[in-house]
């Protein structure tokens, strides 16, 4: 095939041939076989080189689209799906703490127990109580919110006594609402009289419920040192602490 | 906003016929999500079947582009892309194929021949398939600029560094002419060996 011939046959293939171009063209191809399939063959070989075209046009598309998933695997997007997995990772991440912070609430449960009240004796059912009695009263019979309320409505001069604190203090501890028992535990250890180191091992029981170990700690270490008041206890679960 | 998304749509058009692909990526890469989405809400198509059948509408529209065929449309290319999607899309529920058919041919300013699928034509063309891969440099870019991304002499002397359109040109006659050689070469070659069976 000359040079020539293929610029005809290219020409026919594109259409730019004149009308009577075309016709002779045509006429040629079918008197002479082997022309014809000279021009068919063309016809194929543009083929190829186009559905080559098409083929390495699809490799980059495709290389395009992994650029693109390479992008979204560093973008979070929140659907749904992954509504649902964050889910389940904050779940597993909240089951251990869970578990250690009812473990904290375990210790606060074995180690406490309320205080004998000794400040005010109260005869069982006696009448015509003040609210001073009554406080201590509802104390004793472990009606511990009514002894909040109670102590709360004592005169001033009767809520600055050592007494009073501690065992409101030791209320509240009771009732788990450890922030008011550490307030009033810490008022008793300032006043620095008798129920100082009992309010130490509650105090530090009131941490325990709070999960502030390191003041637990310190506290329990000083009980343990000074050999007094639920010695044994404190030397015990500083061991459960650490 | 329309009108700013005309002028995209234009610039694509105009970058892609001088062989720039630049702003064809970038509408590749801003309409994939949306289509995706489309695809899955409207039939259900899985995620990775309706990747393929968007780059096939994307490599189709394409081909319309630099065919030419897209210069006087009525609606936004969008529409038009949409329209080559949906096409795929229903031969795929009608006979489950993604690809885009060889006889989905191909430009239309090419006059092709009426293809009468036989066993001997599939192997034609496969014959000049391989063919053209073992094809060397320029002759590979040089056919494909010009048969498939049909790119002006001129422009094709300018990307491969030849003096002028007419170099060019004779070079890719020469490259035609070397196809021609090697594909009658093998055809003759397999001839051969399936008469001496």
């Amino acid at each position: 095939m000359n040079t020539g011939n293929q610029e005809h046959i290219e020409a026919y293939l594109r259409r730019e041939l004149s009308s009577e171009e075309t016709v002779a063209f045509e006429k040629r191809m079918e008197e002479d076989a082997a022309f014809k399939q000279e021009v068919e063959l063309y016809q194929k070989l543009v083929a190829g080189i186009q559905v080559q075209g098409r083929n390495d046009l699809k490799k980059e598309l495709q290389s395009l689209e992994n650029e693109i998933a390479q992008n979204e695997r560093y973008t979070i997007t929140l659907q749904p799906r992954h509504l649902l997995r964050i889910a389940v990772v904050v779940i597993l991440l909240i089951i251990p703490l869970y578990i250690f912070y009812s473990r904290e609430d375990n210790l606060f449960d074995q180690y406490f127990l309320p205080y004998d009240n000794y400040v005010a004796s109260v005869e069982r059912g006696a009448s015509d109580l003040d609210a001073y009695q009554e406080a201590f009263q509802a104390y004793e019979v472990a009606n511990y919110s009514q002894a909040t309320q109670l102590f709360a409505s004592l005169n001033a001069e009767q809520q600055a006594q050592e007494g009073v604190i501690f065992y409101w203090g030791l209320s509240h501890l009771a009732l788990k609402e450890s922030k008011s028992a550490i307030n009033k535990l810490k008022q008793v250890l300032e006043l620095s009289g008798d129920f100082q180191v009992q309010a130490k091992w509650y105090l530090a029981l009131a941490y325990i419920q709070e999960n502030k170990k390191e003041e637990a700690r310190l506290l329990l270490e000083e009980l343990v040192k000074s050999g007094r008041f639920q010695n044994q206890k404190a030397r015990e679960l500083l061991q459960k602490l650490s | 906003m329309s009108t700013q998304k005309r002028i995209d749509e234009k610039k694509l058009i105009e970058s892609l016929k001088r062989g720039d692909k630049q702003y064809f990526n970038a509408f590749y890469k801003a309409g994939r999500k949306e289509f995706l989405s489309w695809a899955k809400r409207q039939y259900k198509i899985s995620k990775e079947d309706a990747i393929d059948i968007y780059q096939n509408a994307s490599i189709l529209l394409y081909e319309k582009i630099v065919d030419n065929q897209v210069d006087h449309l009525k609606s936004s290319l969008k529409t038009y892309f949409y329209g080559i999607a949906k096409n795929l899309i229903s031969r795929y529920f009608r006979e489950g194929q993604k690809e885009i058919d060889h006889q989905d041919n191909l430009q239309e300013h090419w006059m092709y021949q009426n293809q009468n699928e036989d066993e001997n034509s599939q192997e034609v063309r496969k014959l000049i398939q391989d063919q053209l891969s073992k094809l060397g440099e320029p002759c590979q870019s040089i056919l494909k600029l010009f048969y498939f991304e049909n790119l002006s002499m001129n422009l094709i002397a300018q990307r491969l560094d030849y003096k002028s359109a007419g170099v060019a040109k004779t070079q890719k006659s020469r490259c035609m002419q070397q196809l021609k050689k090697e594909v009658t070469t093998q055809m003759q070659l397999k001839l051969n060996s399936n008469s001496g069976k």
